[in-house]
């Protein structure tokens, strides 16, 4: 055969190890049967589609962006006036404008409108975006967050305001998310090997070298960027038929840091780093908040806990940055190797040779 | 499109640079400088460190846009075109410090040359397996860029460049750190070039072994100015292309050995 098998080998094995390990999570967490096992499961799933919704365009272009949670607050928010049922839109949003009232699609659909909604913000916006340089880019994406929640905290009608959005459908449990989890690690693995995801990672590696042979970087990360926000949006959606009430502020610069947090530990040039991390950040700090509400309780410790959690999660933020850069999985894919590893034991020198004695 | 800037003897199938100028806040890196190539030559442009050699492949690849005079391609003109379009088509440059995608393996880089100018994906898997085979790097095909040594990086963007299927390629100091056996090599494989792949090479370096024995014309640069064309041997006697060199370095010889180049994007 002309492709060697170990090649292929190395581009399955991590999503089939990554799939493997989530899958796992998911059967444990529901063997635990209990309410909070299940909330917290769940917010990871969704957080591994809005991270890896993150890592599409962020990992693969080498380009920061901030605006992302936006696209996940525009997800949640669009998807809540596609879903409402219009008696309950009279409650929960008694002044949104009258075309709104009687719209009303189901979980999925809402689901798609959603992020398609997302995706074509993006569309727009990241046409001019895609034309700044990396600081600026940066920059002017952090702009577009606080534009997005600006709008989202004013426009009333569409959101009711900075108050909590309530009565949504608690559509997405733990399974529903997993398996959109699982899908998105499936098309995160391979959006990377596919000739866009190899032209955008080109255009990180050495821009003006992926210039030189052609690649238009502009309408490259241009594309990503709408996919990835599709994503986001995405999991915004299903993240709102989760908590089922939310306000502007849940999409801003908390979640920014972690779904940053978690995307910088794991690894952004990897798909199964980036999983990785969103899974080790959600057990570290659920493990640290849960230290932090017994030590709140605790009279005789002299300090008070709250806010402990973003602290500690901080500094695990710097010191991966300091010592492991790249994050925890920083080029190859966790798996990869195992393929290369038995490859090169079958093209060995000695192998060959014993081949050739066999032979002769 | 601009009558003037075809000669009768460009028939429309040659890379051609007119009175090209480019200043830089106060210097003049090159002053009216004209250059031809077809598909089937060998071009050396050559020149002492810093006399605009670069500057004039920045300009024709789109890296730069000049401040006058036009680029055009098979007559038609690219002049201040952004650098993809001018890859697609058909002017693909190597960079006078390696440029490779570093994180990606050797086979991947060369794929990009295809992928880049809108291959398909298998397209380019065939295009990419026959160039490694071609050059005999089989044994670096899944080697990331990284880890290649800097004579092996320089040959994997040679052959990044040719899976674009370009008409005219600029090498930018291909032989610079090469050993003298790697240089050798790359001697042997650069020749067959514009037979093979239809492809015309214009080669800056400073080895002027090399460029004597490979290149059909030569081209001159001295601070930027066009100070003598023409075949290697009538260069190589050139008055004018001497005391350029001789200004610099002492040397009884009528042109220097490779000098020590300086690294500039
Ligand atoms: N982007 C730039 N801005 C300002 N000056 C520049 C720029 N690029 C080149 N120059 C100047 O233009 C002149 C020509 O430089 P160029 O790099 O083209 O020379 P070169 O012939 O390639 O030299 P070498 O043999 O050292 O590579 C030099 O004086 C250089 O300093
Ligand atoms: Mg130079």
């Amino acid at each position: 055969m002309k492709v060697p098998s170990g090649l292929s080998a190395r581009k399955v094995i991590p999503v089939a190890l990554t799939l493997g390990i989530f899958l796992i999570v998911a059967i444990v967490a529901s063997l635990f049967g209990s309410s909070l096992v299940d909330r917290i499961t769940t917010v990871m799933f969704v957080n591994v589609i809005m991270v890896l919704g993150l890592q599409i365009f962020m990992g693969n272009s080498g380009l920061l962006s901030f605006a992302h949670v936006g696209f996940m607050g525009i997800g949640a928010y669009a998807s809540a006036l596609f879903s409402l049922p219009p008696e309950q839109k009279l409650m929960s949003l008694p002044d949104l404008y009258t075309p709104f009232q009687d719209l009303q699609l189901g979980f999925l659909p809402a689901v798609f409108a959603a992020a398609l909604l997302a995706a074509v913000f993006a569309a727009v916006v990241g046409f001019p975006l895609m034309r700044l340089a990396d600081t600026a880019a940066a920059i002017a994406s952090f702009a577009l967050l606080v534009i997005v929640h600006v709008v989202l905290s004013q426009w009333t009608a569409m959101t009711n305001g900075p108050r909590t959005l309530f009565g949504l459908l608690k559509y997405t449990d733990m399974w529903t998310a997993a398996i959109w989890a699982f899908i998105v690690i499936v098309v995160a693995f391979v959006f990377k090997e596919s000739s866009l995801g190899m032209k955008l990672r080109a255009s990180r590696d050495n821009v003006h070298a992926a210039n030189a042979v052609g690649i238009d970087v502009v309408r490259t990360r241009w594309i990503a960027f709408v996919i990835s926000a599709f994503i986001c949006g995405m999991a915004g959606a299903m993240w709102a038929h989760f908590i089922t009430s939310f306000q502007p502020g849940a999409f801003y610069m908390s979640m920014t840091f972690i779904v940053l947090t978690m995307l910088i530990v794991g690894g952004p040039q990897t798909v199964s780093g980036t999983a990785l991390g969103v899974l080790i950040i959600t057990v570290v700090s659920e493990g640290l908040r849960q230290m932090e509400n017994a030590l709140g309780m605790n009279d005789s410790f002299p300090f008070d806990t709250v806010g402990m959690t973003e602290i500690l999660l901080a500094i695990v933020l710097i010191l991966v940055l300091a010592f492991r850069p790249g994050g925890l999985v920083e080029r190859t894919e966790l798996g990869a190797n195992w393929a290369r590893g038995r490859q090169r034991r079958r093209n060995s020198p000695d192998r060959t040779e014993d081949a050739l004695v066999g032979k002769g | 499109m601009d009558p003037r800037s075809v000669t009768s003897a460009d028939t429309g199938e040659r890379l051609t640079a007119t009175d090209v100028v480019m200043d830089f806040a106060g210097l003049r890196a090159l002053d009216t400088v004209s250059l031809s190539l077809g598909k089937d030559e060998i071009v050396g442009l050559i020149g002492p460190n810093g006399s605009g050699k670069t500057t004039l492949v920045n300009i024709l690849s789109g890296a730069l846009e000049p401040t006058a005079g036009t680029v055009s391609i098979r007559g038609d003109a690219v002049t201040g075109a952004r650098p993809h379009r001018i890859a697609r088509s058909g002017l693909v440059r190597t960079f006078q410090t390696v440029r490779l995608f570093g994180t990606m393996s050797v086979v991947e880089n060369v794929q990009l040359g295809a992928l880049g100018v809108g291959r398909r994906r298998r397209e380019a898997t065939r295009v990419a397996d026959d160039l490694i085979a071609a050059f005999e790097v089989e044994h670096l095909r899944d080697v990331t860029a990284d880890a290649l040594s800097y004579g092996q990086k320089r040959i994997v963007e040679i052959l990044r460049a040719l899976a674009t299927g370009c008409d005219y390629l600029l090498l930018d100091e291909p032989a610079a750190g090469l050993n003298e056996e790697e240089s050798e090599e790359l001697l042997g494989r650069l020749t067959s070039l514009p037979a093979t792949f239809g492809c015309g090479l214009l080669i800056i370096d400073h080895d002027m072994n090399l460029i004597m024995r490979l290149c059909h014309r030569l081209h001159v640069l001295n601070q930027g100015r066009t100070i003598a064309e023409g075949t290697p041997a009538q260069v190589r006697t050139d008055p004018t292309v001497v005391e350029a060199y001789l200004g610099k370095q002492a040397s009884a010889a009528v042109l220097p050995e490779a000098t020590e180049s300086t690294e500039s994007a």
